[in-house]
């Protein structure tokens, strides 16, 4: 208890103090200094690209044949499966973002993470633990499931460090995505949009190079890749680490333009009466749960559980309870993508 | 020059019966060099006695410089001591106003009362403090001063939005957050570490000046006494007559009121080296671990608002704890406060381990709970040693120069009374020649 690993490192400045301490004249010495040396390594991306024929050669929406029967929820998981170690664990490790709302989001009042992504993830979670207990405090169901709130950037890297097990972070599927995680078949589609101050005038898209407008974008988003498009050409690019610093700068009058999925700018205009999303999508964004790239078995597994919501309602209750509205038929899944060999 | 043209002339007559009493025991070349000299023993007395007295008037002169210029680096040591207390008070009040914020945010708008008074409270005391700090600033430390102070306003602008929009259930309320710690601790911090870097270096170029000019008083009083030795020396050869009361005088009153001086300037030197290495090293000390605290509490409550993803967020508590623990830890630090400090850093092992267990909630449980009461405490102590250490210093410098003022008004009128007397002394001398 008196010699913690941090006051070890710091016993190393201390010397250093004493020392600093015993020349002769009366003098102040500089501020001390402790330097503790990071135990993280540097992160080098490198994001690899799809080449033109990976592309053509398969849809980036494919995914692995989910596995044939899920087995009893809360039941033994199939043996040396990834879904075995996960109920070994104790718990389901998910990435979701912290500020979407109707996503993603922290309800400031209980303090849940709560939202589309959420319940998905819960539903993955429920088929591995069983349905979970309820809490007799708030009546709620406690499923065994840890959420780590990770930024649009750390989304992939989370996944390939094995930090989480699964990510929902309103993640667009695509082919350069698939070089270094996997997905599972697509929940929900999005498609970008822009967000604009009430009166500004903007009313498309392709409105932005002739204005120059800044627009802001968050880091290793598909935003970002459709922004730096040379049809874009005369914008200036503001990126920040999150998407909803996007919307701090569209406030503080950093930037005129938010561009991203339809689902995060709804969120954004609820959370600020100035603030409207205009025009129609110009792209599609097809969301998927992102996996580790190894964890072939745990994206199938993904893939039964979205299968099931898909046909038994599971997936309308949730899209009636975030998004509202009249329901549109689930998106259809593609299992069309080869089963890695080994 | 004319008198002395004059008092050649007219005491010419008499030169023969004085330079029979020499002959008799000076040298025989005594005439070459009187003849060199050019002039008379009465002459040379008046030389004597005007030399003598200029030297002693001078000596009130570089005296009061002396004291004076030496009072002036105490009370500047002295005025960048307690500037350089100021600006780690305001540090503390900022880093301890965005702990509270922090910590806050993460139980939403329930946010108690007595935590949202001394959030408002630690504001309050920054800005003030930093309006007064700008009296005796100049240069780019004035500039560092302005732009924490315009930092400071948007800091409390940026926390008033999250607090907002997070009353209204807005998640974008936590982005705002993080812009107001980033901006405390990639802007206002970095400023006022400047400025207290700057006000340290004062400090000890002040009390280096306080010591340099220590050597002007002593050496234009050995040349005063010098002066009044040689001079009798000169006039007891001459005249035979062992000592010339006035001048004898004099020399004893140079003596000891020049050696007065320099005991209390040297006493006052030695209090304020003292109080350097003693009170307010302490206080800087302290006030630094004081802030590492405040800043590891707050990256504690970071690390549970980037929820389960505050690796980076823990890195630096890390540090900010290896900081506070390095200088209460060590030989002249406080292990009664450091053991304070590891009871609380006990307990964010704990919510740590809480946290990477997925018990996210258990865990800001904990830091609301036990580990803000134990950090508390630790706050509490350790601002109390540092506040009394401070004012200890603030006072004791202000304190080390008082008596120079009495000395320096000792000197003048002493050195006056011997220019005075020596002028009376070889007055006498001067009569016997008329």
């Amino acid at each position: 208890m008196r010699s913690s690993a941090v006051r070890r490192l710091a016993a190393l400045g201390v010397a250093a103090i004493v020392f600093a301490g015993c020349s002769g004249d009366a003098r102040l010495p500089d501020a001390v200094q402790v330097d503790v040396p990071s135990t993280e390594a540097p992160v080098v991306p490198v994001p690899p690209s799809c080449t033109e024929a990976e592309r053509q050669a398969i849809p980036a929406v494919a995914t692995y044949e989910p596995t044939e029967a899920l087995p009893e929820p809360g039941g033994d998981m199939l043996p040396n499966s990834t879904m075995e170690q996960i109920k070994d664990n104790g718990r389901l490790v998910v990435g979701v973002s912290g500020d979407t709302l109707q996503f993603g989001a922290r309800n400031p009042i209980t303090g849940d993470i709560e939202g589309f992504d959420v319940d998905i993830l819960k539903e993955v979670a429920k088929a591995i633990f069983g349905d979970g207990d309820i809490d007799p405090n708030t009546e709620g169901v406690q499923l065994p499931i840890e959420f780590k709130i990770i930024t649009y950037a750390q989304r992939l890297p989370s996944l390939e460090t094995g930090a989480v097990d699964l990510v929902a972070h309103t993640m667009t599927i695509n082919c350069n995505r698939w070089l270094r995680i996997g997905f599972s078949s697509e929940y929900f589609a999005a498609g970008q949009k822009i967000l604009v101050k009430r009166g500004s005038g903007i009313e498309s898209v392709a409105e932005l190079p002739e204005r120059e407008s800044r627009v802001c974008v968050p880091s290793g988003s598909t935003n970002l890749e459709e922004m730096q498009k040379s049809i874009y050409d005369g914008i200036v690019i503001t990126e920040k680490a999150d998407i909803t610093d996007c919307l701090v700068a569209f406030q503080q009058g950093q930037a005129d333009v938010v561009t991203g999925d339809d689902t995060v700018l709804v969120g954004f205009a609820a959370q600020d009466p100035y603030a409207v999303v205009v025009g129609d999508q110009f792209t599609q964004e097809p969301y998927g749960i992102g996996g580790n790239a190894d964890n072939v078995d745990l994206i199938q597994f993904v893939n039964s559980v979205l299968d099931d919501i898909r046909s038994n309602g599971r997936w309308d209750e949730i899209y009636t309870t975030w998004v509202g509205g009249e329901v549109p038929p689930p998106p259809a899944a593609d299992y069309s993508r080869p089963i890695p060999e080994g | 020059m004319v008198p002395l043209v004059n008092a050649t002339t007219v005491s010419a007559p008499v030169q023969p019966t004085v330079d029979s009493i020499v002959s008799t025991s000076g040298p025989s070349g005594a005439a070459p060099s009187r003849t060199a000299f050019g002039t008379s023993t009465p002459a040379r007395i008046r030389l004597i006695s005007t030399g003598t007295a200029v030297l002693a008037v001078l000596l009130a002169v570089f005296g009061w410089i002396s004291i004076s210029s030496r009072d002036r680096s105490l009370d500047r040591t002295g005025d960048a001591a307690a500037r350089l207390i100021s600006v780690q008070e305001i540090r503390s009040a900022v880093i301890e106003a965005d702990s509270i914020a922090t910590t806050s945010f993460l139980v939403g708008g329930l946010e108690p009362a007595d935590q949202r008074a001394r959030y408002e409270e630690r504001l309050a005391t920054a800005s003030s403090s930093l309006a007064l700090l700008s009296n005796g600033l100049s240069g780019e430390s004035l500039d560092q001063l302005t732009s924490a102070s315009s930092t400071l306003e948007v800091f409390s602008g940026l926390v008033e939005q999250a607090r907002a929009n997070n009353r209204q259930g807005f998640p974008v309320g936590a982005a705002y957050q993080r812009q107001a710690s980033a901006l405390v601790r990639d802007q206002l911090l970095v400023s006022l570490d400047a400025i207290e870097q700057q006000s340290r270096a004062d400090v000890n170029a002040e009390i280096e000046r306080a010591h340099q000019i220590g050597w002007v008083l002593p050496v234009t009083g050995v040349i005063v006494i010098g002066a009044m030795a040689a001079g009798s020396l000169w006039l007891f050869r001459r005249t035979r007559r062992l000592i010339n009361v006035p001048v004898g005088i004099a020399a004893v009153l140079t003596i000891v009121v020049v050696g007065v001086s320099l005991v209390s300037m040297g006493d006052a030197v030695s209090t304020a080296d003292g109080v350097v290495t003693g009170d307010l090293l302490q206080a800087d000390r302290l006030s630094q671990a004081r802030v590492a605290a405040f800043e590891a509490r707050s990256d504690e409550a970071l690390t549970l608002i980037n929820r389960g993803n505050g690796q980076a967020n823990e890195a630096a508590y890390l540090q900010a704890a290896a900081t506070a623990y390095a200088i209460l830890d060590a030989r002249d630090g406080r292990q009664d406060l450091a053991a304070g400090f590891s009871a609380y850093d006990d307990i964010h092992n704990s919510i740590r381990r809480q946290d990477n267990d997925g018990d996210w909630d258990g865990a800001v449980e904990t830091l609301i709970g036990e580990s803000a009461e134990s950090f508390a405490t630790f706050s509490a102590d350790i601002e109390d040693v540092v506040q009394s250490r401070a004012s200890a210093a603030e006072s004791a410098l202000d304190d080390a120069g008082s008596g120079l003022g009495t000395s320096r008004l000792t000197l003048i009128i002493a050195a006056l009374i011997a220019a005075g007397l020596v002028t009376i002394g070889y007055g006498q001398r001067l009569k016997e020649y008329r």
